[in-house]
């Protein structure tokens, strides 16, 4: 096992370096003189010179590239061009933030989609089944940000129920909350409705019924726990996908995590913050791929696990 | 001279002192009316106690300024800094000035006035400034302001290490010249003879010196501070202003609160609280929930609250002094000849414009904007007139038009609407204009290099309220480069290059202004531009919020504002 994951490690580090070559090199191709943002539309001739110079800016790109990879070698995100905040610093700031909403969203949905899911398999055809697939159609078409702008015009601005935006303590995790289970519960009731279906027609579960054990307990502790494996996968890969920054919700709510961060670099063309931003991103992919690989094995011995 | 605005008078409720009067004369009424001795000593009692309790509860009359509670705003994105030698925004000076203040100061108006300097002397030929500082001004650490102080932020500002966007402003200055070349320890310019004098030296006389010295850039720094955090600075902000940094989270929150050291009259709020990452749309529905005090819309949300009977009291303009233009590279074909710009000018309808940002605008005739103070009776008018348009484009030899491309920064919403607009404009007249939207980074690039961009839309903020930061700047063709240029319509025409040399040698108000004004008449029939509008932002402020007045050179003033009691 441990050669095959050294070989996992090895294949996750070859990744990041792709997405680092990748982004650094997409970002450094918008035109423009990041000069002309840190220094303002009215610096002169001799400031630009002096911020080319500190920034490597005077530099061909391959350089520069390599004095990036040099500071990440070293464990240095670098420095913000827009804030001179080290990158570092800025994301570990804002990563508490993000990951609270990503477990409060994690929770709603989970919450929501567990028993939806197990009762639409067990009435599968009926009325509530099919209103539940209506549900997770619409909740998949819904474009994140649209949901977020409704919930927020609704919710908090017309009913008051909620703070309209910022970041003041659980309660304002509720409706970006809300949001994000939402979008991710419709999709996750029907694959464990899928699942379920499955798991209701294996043997053991015809066995445990045939022994007159009681409905909610065949469900919930016979053939729900083999239906939540697949889930367990899709699950690693959505939390880290969260983790690496919920641009649109938390932009409109003005939450301030990973992905207000990064919508703001992007604006800014702050090269080294969109390297960090999506730097975290995908080390967030990776690792979640990995351990959820690792985890996968565990759960269920039979598999052998990827690693 | 000072311009008129807009302001917001609150409709507020009866106050509880009037609702008490009339209620006592009431009494008094009855107790005078009445027959029976029995109710009248009681009837005397109840008003004497209504009155003294109105005289007690009676809350300040809305001009009144009083001091306490926080004022709560929202900002969009970061602020890069509050280092007063680095911010250079219209978001980032007006929060700088809470920390920080300066040898002087604009009124109400844009007259200086003292500021830190109780008086100040220009001498005859105009090039010794000489400042006698006020005693007992004191830094938030506790130390008092010294003429060093200005020494070394002056400095600071020139020296090309700090990346400062106001150096080429002081660069007139005796010496700096050698000092930015490093070829100098000091400005020679710059003396301090003892702690309460400073005097400045310029290398040749330039009027607009003393509103250079109002600009933040020229605030004090305390210097012991800044030579121990050096860049770090940012980071410990310690000016002399009504309040000091306590809190900054980046990207999430700014806090400042008083300054206890501070002993002017301003600075009535006990803190301001500024939560960063807030979009205009969020602000303003915060705003109505009562969870800020003020925010700058954008324009659906100001159209809204102009149009709410309720609301529309909370919306104050703020006229910039700015134009928005369209420009034409004089040296790029077929823009190099006068005949295709006045064409161009007379094409473009100008009174759909202000209408593109919700009717906050006003359509521009001209380079200066009048909300300077500024008047021009002798610009030529191009008004709209597309039939005389293509007779100019056919005596200039386009009979059948011609094509070219109009660049413009994309992400700017009011700029996209007048490209868009202009595009079709130009379009009634044969003027094939492809639009070319370019982030800010590129497009400030290639419009400041020679011959690289034919024609585009631009923008112009004040700097100080003098037109040659409009005339001289961005059309005196002495100043002209291959990259990094002003002029970015390189426009080149000596008759106003002499006229604004010489409006730039004198020193009377009174004798340049005629310069500066035959300089932009001239200029006009030279048609290098268009000018399209001048903006006005929409500010929000909930019926709390005193003292929004807008102000001609910060806009806002967030030092003069105090709230109502809660």
């Amino acid at each position: 096992m441990l050669p095959r994951l050294l070989i996992r490690l090895f294949w996750s580090a070859v990744t990041l370096f792709g997405t680092a070559v990748l982004i650094f090199f997409l970002v450094n191709a918008v035109p423009g003189d990041v000069a002309r943002i840190i220094a303002g539309p009215k610096a002169s001739a001799v400031v630009l010179q002096q911020i080319h110079r500190e920034y490597h800016l005077d530099q061909p790109v391959w350089m520069r590239f390599g004095y990036y990879l040099a500071q990440l070698a070293h464990g240095d995100l670098g420095h913000s061009y827009v804030t001179d905040q080290p990158v570092a610093r800025a994301i570990l700031t804002r990563l508490p933030v993000t990951a609270a909403l990503a477990a409060t969203a994690v929770v709603m949905w989970l919450t929501l989609a567990v028993p939806v899911g197990v009762l639409t398999a067990k009435y599968r055809g009926r009325w509530f089944d099919r209103g539940v697939l209506v549900a997770a159609t619409l909740s998949l078409s819904l474009p994140s940000f649209w949901l977020a702008r409704m919930l927020q015009y609704w919710l908090a601005y017309k009913l008051g129920w909620f703070p309209v935006a910022g970041f003041n303590g659980f309660v304002s995790l509720l409706l970006p909350g809300t949001t994000l289970a939402l979008l991710f519960a419709g999709y996750y009731a029907r694959l464990i409705h899928t699942n379920m279906v499955e798991v209701l027609e294996s043997p053991y579960v015809r066995g445990a019924r045939a022994k007159g054990l009681p409905e909610l307990t065949v469900l919930f502790r016979h053939a729900l726990p083999n239906a939540l494996i697949p889930v367990v996968t899709l699950l690693g890969m959505d939390v880290a996908g969260l983790l690496g920054g919920v641009l649109f919700t938390e932009n409109v709510f003005a939450l301030p995590g990973i992905g207000t961060l990064a919508v703001q670099s992007v604006f800014n063309l702050d090269v080294p913050m969109i390297m960090g931003t999506v730097l975290l991103s995908a080390l967030m992919v990776v690792t979640a791929n990995l351990v959820v690989d690792l985890l996968y094995g565990w759960i269920d011995p039979r598999i052998k696990s990827g690693v | 001279m000072r311009t008129t605005h807009q302001l917001v008078h609150r409709s507020g409720p009866t106050s509880s002192g009037f609702k008490s009067v009339s209620v006592c004369v009431h009494l008094w009424l009855i107790h005078f009316s009445t027959d029976s001795f029995r109710l009248r000593p009681g009837i005397a009692l109840l008003c004497g106690v209504l009155v003294l309790s109105a005289a007690a509860g009676t809350p300040a009359a809305p001009d009144q300024p009083r001091r306490g509670g926080t004022l709560r705003l929202v900002e969009p994105t970061d602020l890069r800094s509050l280092d007063p030698a680095i911010a250079y925004d219209a978001e980032s000076v007006p929060l700088a000035r809470l920390l920080f203040r300066g040898l002087l100061e604009y009124d109400d108006g844009v007259n200086l006035v003292p500021g830190q300097a109780k008086d100040w002397a220009i001498s005859a030929d105009g090039k010794t400034y000489t400042f006698h500082l006020r005693r007992g001004v004191r830094f938030a650490n506790g130390r008092e302001v010294e003429a060093d102080d200005y020494v070394f932020a002056l400095e600071r500002v020139l020296n090309p290490a700090t990346d400062s966007p106001g150096q080429g402003f002081f660069t007139g200055i005796e010496g700096a010249a050698d000092f930015v070349a490093g070829k100098a320890a000091h400005v020679s310019g710059l003396r301090a003879p003892d702690r309460q004098t400073l005097v400045i030296q310029l290398a040749k006389p330039q009027f607009t010196f003393q509103y250079v010295l109002a600009m933040t850039f020229a605030v004090a720094v305390p210097r012991d501070l800044v030579q121990r955090y050096g860049k770090d600075f940012q980071y410990h902000l310690t000016g002399s202003g009504p309040y000091r940094l306590t809190e900054w989270r980046r990207g999430i929150r700014w806090h400042f609160a008083r300054n206890a050291y501070y002993t002017g009259p301003d600075g009535y709020v006990d803190a301001v609280d500024i939560r960063v990452g807030v979009d205009d749309v969020t602000g303003a529905m915060m705003l109505e929930r009562k969870e800020v005090d003020r925010v700058v819309a954008g324009p659906p949300q100001a159209v809204h609250f102009a149009r709410d009977r309720r609301l529309r009291s909370w919306l104050t303009r703020v006229p910039t002094v700015s134009t928005d233009y369209l420009f034409m590279n004089v040296e790029m074909q077929p823009f190099d000849n006068v005949l295709v710009r006045r064409a161009v000018n007379y094409a473009v309808d100008k009174s759909r414009l202000p209408r593109l940002g919700g009717g906050f605008a006003s359509a521009a005739y001209g380079i200066v904007p009048p909300a300077m103070g500024w008047t021009n009776a002798s610009l030529p008018r191009y008004d709209y007139d597309p039939a005389k348009a293509r007779a100019l484009l056919r005596e200039a030899g386009f009979s059948n038009g011609f094509k070219t491309t109009l660049t413009y920064m994309g992400d700017n919403p009011v700029l996209s609407r007048l490209a868009e607009d202009i595009q079709q404009d130009l379009q009634q007249v044969g003027i094939e204009a492809a639009l070319r939207p370019e982030n800010f980074a590129a497009f400030d690039e290639e419009a400041s290099s020679r011959r690289r961009v034919p024609c585009g839309i631009w923008g112009w903020f004040q700097d100080y309220p003098d037109p040659s930061d409009f005339l001289d700047v961005l059309f005196n063709g002495r100043y002209l480069t291959d990259t990094e240029c002003n002029n970015i319509a390189f426009y080149n025409n000596p008759v106003v290059n002499g006229l604004l040399d010489q409006a730039m040698a004198g020193l009377n108000p009174t004798a340049r202004q005629p310069l500066f004004q035959q300089a932009e008449t001239q200029i006009m029939r030279d048609a290098p531009w268009v000018p399209l509008i001048h903006e006005v932002m929409p500010a929000l402020y909930q019926p709390r919020v005193h003292g929004t007045q807008p102000h001609p050179v910060w806009l806002w003033r967030f030092e003069w504002m105090w709230l109502d009691p809660d």
